[in-house]
């Protein structure tokens, strides 16, 4: 494979990608501070941006939807603001790339996530998902309510 | 009204007054036809450059030659851009696609 053409494919990141899956340690999260609650690494030989398709000169809309939905067990969603970003590998640098209300995008296919132009992570770094709850709780990550569903745009 | 000094200035046979026509011309030819054969693919560029070709000899003249240009320049880079992809970019600067950042 020749490393210097990097071809695209899109994928969709779940909640057990992310690293908050059944089995996986629940998260405590505090009102007023963001909270990781789910990352993903870049594998090798590969880049990766956040989001999906893009909207075209002549109208075309490809963007794919993003949903997050944190529950709190009793089928009631848990409420506050979510960041979806890049980190480099050691955590040191972060960049934000969107930041939405959990009542838009908690809700299946209302919230559009086009591919991040000009800026990708590589091997190693991390896609992240911070939560700043508006009450202070725990995420149950056995809940089965819990829904992930990240579009990305995978360079390899 | 005579040209200015600069716009007659060459590069080969290209004045540069030519060349500035030529590159409004691609513009306009590249965002008009990106809805209805898109851009940067084999398709569009084999179609910019047939269309090139044949509205230099239906238009003629010197609007000709600057629109057949326009088109052909741009259905080449559609060619090579198609063709080549994020190479150039790895042999320029070491990133696929030249403006991407990667952390």
């Amino acid at each position: 494979m020749n490393r210097a053409q990097l071809r695209p494919f899109t994928r969709v990141l779940n909640r057990e990608d992310l690293n908050m899956g059944v089995a996986d340690t629940d998260v405590t999260v505090t009102n007023g501070s963001y909270t990781k609650i789910a990352y993903y690494q870049v594998p090798a030989q590969q880049q990766i941006a956040i989001g999906a398709g893009l909207t075209s000169t002549g109208g075309l809309d490809t963007r794919e939807y993003v949903q997050i939905t944190l529950d709190d067990g009793n089928s009631v969603t848990y409420h506050g603001k979510i960041r979806i970003a890049y980190t480099n590998a050691n955590e040191t640098n972060i960049q934000v790339v969107k930041e939405e209300r959990s009542d838009n995008i908690s809700t299946a296919s209302t919230v559009k996530l086009g591919e991040t132009q000009n800026l990708r992570v590589g091997e190693d770094s991390y896609i992240v998902i911070y939560f700043n709850p508006d009450t202070s709780s725990v995420i149950d990550c056995s809940n089965t309510n819990n829904k992930i569903l990240l579009p990305v745009t995978v360079y390899q | 009204m005579p040209q200015p000094k600069l716009l007659s200035l060459k590069a080969g046979e290209l004045t540069i007054g030519d060349a500035l026509l030529i590159a409004v011309s691609k513009n306009i030819t590249e965002r008009v036809s990106a809805p209805i054969i898109g851009n940067a693919t084999l398709f569009s560029g084999a179609v910019k450059t047939g269309l090139g070709v044949l509205l230099t000899g239906w238009i003629g003249g010197k609007i000709g030659n600057i629109i057949g240009t326009g088109l052909v320049v741009d259905g080449a880079e559609d060619f090579i851009g198609s063709f080549l992809g994020g190479a150039i970019g790895e042999l320029v600067g070491g990133r696929t696609g030249g403006s991407v950042n990667v952390m």
